[in-house]
This record gives C-alpha cells, structure tokens and sequence, in this order.
C-alpha cells in the first residue's frame, strides 16, 4: 500500500513530495531572470545537491538558502556571513506526529525560533506551510478509497492532495514542512 | 483508413518545428527545455534542458522529414538532438535532467529508453553519412542501456526490468520502451544475447498484463504496473498505445504470433475506449470505472503512431480521428496544446489546473511531431511556415 501511494514511476529513493515543493518554491522566488537559483545552499547534503540540479551556476549573491540545517549550524552559518535574506526549508511541529505513518519522509529538523532569529538580528518576512491538514485528510481518503475498491476516486484523492500541498495561512501552524524567508534588520 | 488532411497536418508539423527551436535552452548543456504537465505532477519551476523522452520523437520525426525531402536541414536538426543527448550524457551513463514531470533529476524511465531509441534512430539512419558520425551515438544509447537499464534496473533472476533498482516493479509501457531500444541495438551490433535473454521476456511479462477477455470493455488493455505480484489494474490508453511498437517489432523479429496478437488487441483496445472527436479518456479501472480528464491531445501522438502500425493488420483501425483531434489543438505559435480537462479531474479543487491544458510541452508535442511527419503533404514541407512568438501562456496560471 505505502508503495502505491508514490506517484506512479516515482522510484523509491524520490524526494518526498513536500519537500520538491519546498524546493520548486525557493528556485521560484529565489531565481535569477534565467530561472537559475542564486545564493548558497548549506544543509542536508541530498537537499542541496538536488537545489543545485535546478541549475544553480555558482552565483553566490543572492539569499542564504538552509536546507534542512540544523539550529546550530544556521546560527552559526548565518552569524559569521550575515546574509541580508536567508530561505529555509525546516520540518513543521507535524512532521514528527505523521512520520510513522508515512510512505516517504526525511528527517528534516526543525528551525530556529522566532526568538533565535530575533536575538541573530533577523525577521521573519515570509512564511509557506506545506503537506497540512488538508493534504493529510486527501492521503488518508486515497488510503481509504484504495482499500474500499474504488481506484478511480483514490487516484483523484491522490489528484486532491498533490494540489493542495501549500496550506492556508491558519493551516500553516500544522504543516509538515515550511518555507520562511528572514531578512536582516539588525545594523 | 480515413481520409487525413495532408496540408493541415504538414502545417502543423511546420509549426511544431518552428516552436521547437524557439524552446531551446542553454543550460546545464543545450537542449530543448520548457514547462512540464502531467496528471499528477508539474515540473514548472526547472527551466533548463531535459534529456528525456522528447528526444525520441523529435528525432524521428525529423529523420522522417529528413527522409521525405532530401532536405538536409532536417537531418541538422536531427543531429543536434542527438548532440544534446551526447553532450549531456553523465558519466554513469544517464542523461542529465531525464525525469520530465519529476525534473530536475538524473534516471528518468521510461525516458532514459526513450533517448537510447532517439540516439539508435540517429545512428541507424545515418550510418552512411559521413558528416555526422554515427559512432557516437550508437556508443552513447550503448553506453546508458548497459550501465543503466541493464547494469542497474534488469534484475537477473526473475528475467524483468524493475523500475527502481530497490523496489520489485515493473511498467509495461516502460519496458516497452526499453524493448524498442533493445531491438534497434540488436540491430547495429553483432550481439546475439541482446533480444533473447531482455527483449523477448520483457515482451513475456508485458503480454502477462494483459486483459484477454473478449466482449469485455477492458479486452486488449495492458495493466499499468505491477508491485511484486500485486496488479495495479489501472488501464491508460496513452501507456497502452505505447506498447503497441514494441510487441510488434518482436514479433518482427522473432515471427512469434502471440507478439502480434497482443500488439492487435491493445491497439484495438485503444480504439474501442476512443471518444468521437478522436480524443482518450485519461484512464480505465475494473468494474466499469473511468476517470476521463485530462485527455491528452499533443500525446495523442503515440496513439496514432499505434494505430498506424496495428492498422497494417487490422484494417479496422482508423488513426484519423485523433489525428484530427492533433491538429485542432495546434496554437497559433507552432505548439500542440497538452491537453483537455486537466480543470475538470476534482470539481472545485483542480479548476486553477485548467490551464494547464494550454501549456505547450516539448515531451508531449514531440509525439505529435514524429506521428505526423509521415503523414504530411511533402510539397508543402520545403516552405516556412510564419508562427507568432511561442506562448508562455498557463504557466504563471499554473503557478498562482
């Protein structure tokens, strides 16, 4: 069942489905006019090695990009650079309840705190919550769908879910992952 | 077979051409780029080259073009396809970015196989042209079946082509297309292995998916995928008609009739299930279920070419009604619409979807491409054709 779930083609070793997502929309918003991304990647190897398959052509300038960093090396990373914008891509306060459950994960760690930022003398600018409620209730009637013999309404579930990975601003409080944009306000 | 509209079609293949130059890219090696739509996933944000499938139909169809006219220029642009694939050739053997919807990313299947058959195409057709230099592409398609398909997915014991190396799967219209490869190698070198020990059981384990059942809707379609021993009985005509090439270049090969036969009743599955207007539904389900939308129009390129092939022994089967479907979708900047009814698939939910029906696709349009150009008035195929600038239309809607 969990294999079935994937996409169909999607191989074994694909990114979970949110965090692709995660990493279309910091090309998005991050690209040079070209649609190459800009900035550095530091973070979970795999994550910034996929962020550079989207082009990346050595163009330091532009944001920090932490991909799945852990909170000490991006307060590290982000105290000795000073980045004027730093993108993250960091697990949501769900991912943990719904890992166990899931047919693909990555342990992605979750950011620093709103006080954390504060304190390196940043502030928050945007926020993305991705894989929430709604993309869950979706899964879980594929799931359903699935077992009760009606394929043709799970694939449309499965339909539901892929178009509803971005969460509305309240749902973002109970995503699996979020993309936060932070710039720097401290002289 | 009915009567096709040569001119019509001819200027539609001219305006594919047209726009296909105008969606090359530059990076990370040249090739041709451009958005992505698929059922369920997008690939709207990566806006380099992609090394995959489109190249198989924008090879042949160029070749045939090529073929048709004396007219080198098709053969340049044939050439430079086959450049791009080699240029962009890692050294594992993969092409760089081959996982359309799923790009960016290396190991894309069927598309890998798509590619090989391209760079098999290339080298076959011009084996006596001194300026292009088979070699090298025959050495690169050799190169990516070897260290890829053979070296990472075929699994040995059980004789199948898995689609991922760690999970026990197999896709029939995949491995179809890695039958095709396979055959066109088998036919450049002197390797008496190739066909039977992964053409003929991969060809086996397609024909064991298949629905035969006669009076039923489903008779002739092949199941999508299998895990394990588990069947996922989901039928897609598009998938299917992509079988239909391959099953009859082995019973080409072999003179074994259950690969025609197989072949015949896909084809005339695909038939059966097509609409009036000459479109196909998306996808069928056991017990009389569909889901209808999207209904794929540049695609539809692969079940003409289908039908075209199984109408040689089946003389019921007409490809003209989706060839006219083909042409109506043509835009006025050269590009064949994706599809019809990608809003329509979850009422409410996907209606910010419904434009993607008008993103212009390379890896969708290249089939239309390589199913028209024989079917196109060769008169008309010396002249230009004038298109207005390609359209970035659907995209930024899709995005929203």
């Amino acid at each position: 069942m969990a294999a079935e779930t994937r996409p169909l083609g999607t191989r074994a070793a694909g990114l979970p489905i949110e965090l692709r997502a995660g990493l279309d929309l910091i090309v998005l918003r991050s690209a040079d006019h070209g649609g190459r991304p800009r900035g550095d990647a530091v973070g979970l190897p795999r994550l910034v090695e996929e962020w550079r398959h989207y082009g990346w052509s050595g163009n330091g300038t532009g944001p920090l990009i932490a991909l799945g960093a852990t909170p000490d090396s991006l307060r590290a990373v982000v105290g000795e650079s000073a980045p004027q914008w730093v993108v993250t891509l960091q697990a949501g306060p769900f991912a943990r309840l719904l890992r166990p459950i899931r047919a693909t994960s990555a342990e992605l760690p979750e950011g620093l705190t709103f006080t954390a930022w504060r304190g390196l003398g940043y502030q928050r600018s945007w926020s993305v919550g991705l894989f929430g409620v709604g993309a869950v209730v979706w899964a879980i009637a594929e799931r359903v769908l699935r077992r009760a013999g009606r394929p043709d309404l799970a694939d449309r579930c499965r339909l539901g879910m892929l178009r509803s990975l971005k969460t509305s601003s309240i749902g973002r409080l109970l995503a699996v992952s979020h993309v936060r944009a932070y710039h720097r306000v401290a002289v | 077979m009915s009567r096709i509209d040569e001119g019509a079609v001819a200027r539609v293949v001219l305006g594919l051409d047209r726009w296909f130059d105008a969606m090359r890219a530059t990076w990370p090696t040249p090739g041709y780029g451009g958005p992505v739509v698929h059922w369920w996933n997008h690939c709207l944000v990566y806006q380099g080259a992609g090394l995959d499938w489109r190249y198989e139909g924008i090879v042949d169809g160029y070749l045939t073009l090529w073929r048709r006219t004396g007219d080198r220029r098709w053969l340049a642009k044939a050439t430079r396809a086959g450049n791009d694939l080699v240029e962009g050739q890692l050294a594992n053997g993969c092409f760089r970015n081959s996982m359309f919807e799923l790009n960016p990313g290396d190991g894309g299947t069927p598309h890998e196989a798509a590619a090989d058959v391209a760079l098999l195409l290339l080298a076959q057709a011009t084996r006596t042209d001194n300026d292009t230099g088979p070699d090298r592409f025959l050495a690169a398609a050799q190169h990516n079946l070897r260290s890829f398909f053979i070296g990472r997915l075929w699994h040995e014991e059980s004789g199948t082509l898995w689609d991922s190396p760690s999970v026990e799967s197999f896709v029939p219209n995949k491995a179809a297309t890695f039958v095709e490869a396979v055959l066109h190698l088998a036919a450049q070198l002197p390797d008496p292995d190739l066909v039977a020990r992964y053409a003929l059981p991969t060809g086996q384990h397609i024909l064991a998916l298949q629905v035969r059942r006669p009076g039923d809707i489903l008779d002739g379609a092949i199941a999508q995928n299998r895990f394990g021993k588990r069947v996922v009985e989901s039928y897609f005509p598009l998938y299917i008609a992509r079988c239909v090439p391959a099953l009859l270049g082995l019973w080409e090969r072999t003179g074994d009739e259950q690969f025609r036969g197989g072949a015949v009743a896909a084809a005339r599955f695909v038939a059966r299930v097509r609409d009036a207007d000459g479109g196909l539904p998306q996808v069928l389900y056991a017990r009389g279920r569909w889901n209808r939308h999207p209904r794929w129009i540049a695609g539809s390129g692969d079940v003409v070419r289908a039908l075209t092939l199984a109408s040689r022994h089946a003389e019921e089967l007409d490809p003209a009604p989706t060839v006219g479907w083909i042409v109506n979708g043509a835009r006025p900047d050269g590009r064949v619409a994706a599809a019809s009814g990608f809003g329509r698939v979850l009422p409410w939910v996907s209606r910010r979807d419904r434009v993607a029906d008008e993103v212009g696709v390379v890896g969708w349009c290249d089939k239309a491409f390589r199913a028209l150009a024989p079917m196109a008035d060769p008169r008309l195929l010396v002249a230009d054709v004038a298109v207005e600038p390609p359209a970035a239309i659907g995209v930024a809607g899709v995005l929203r």
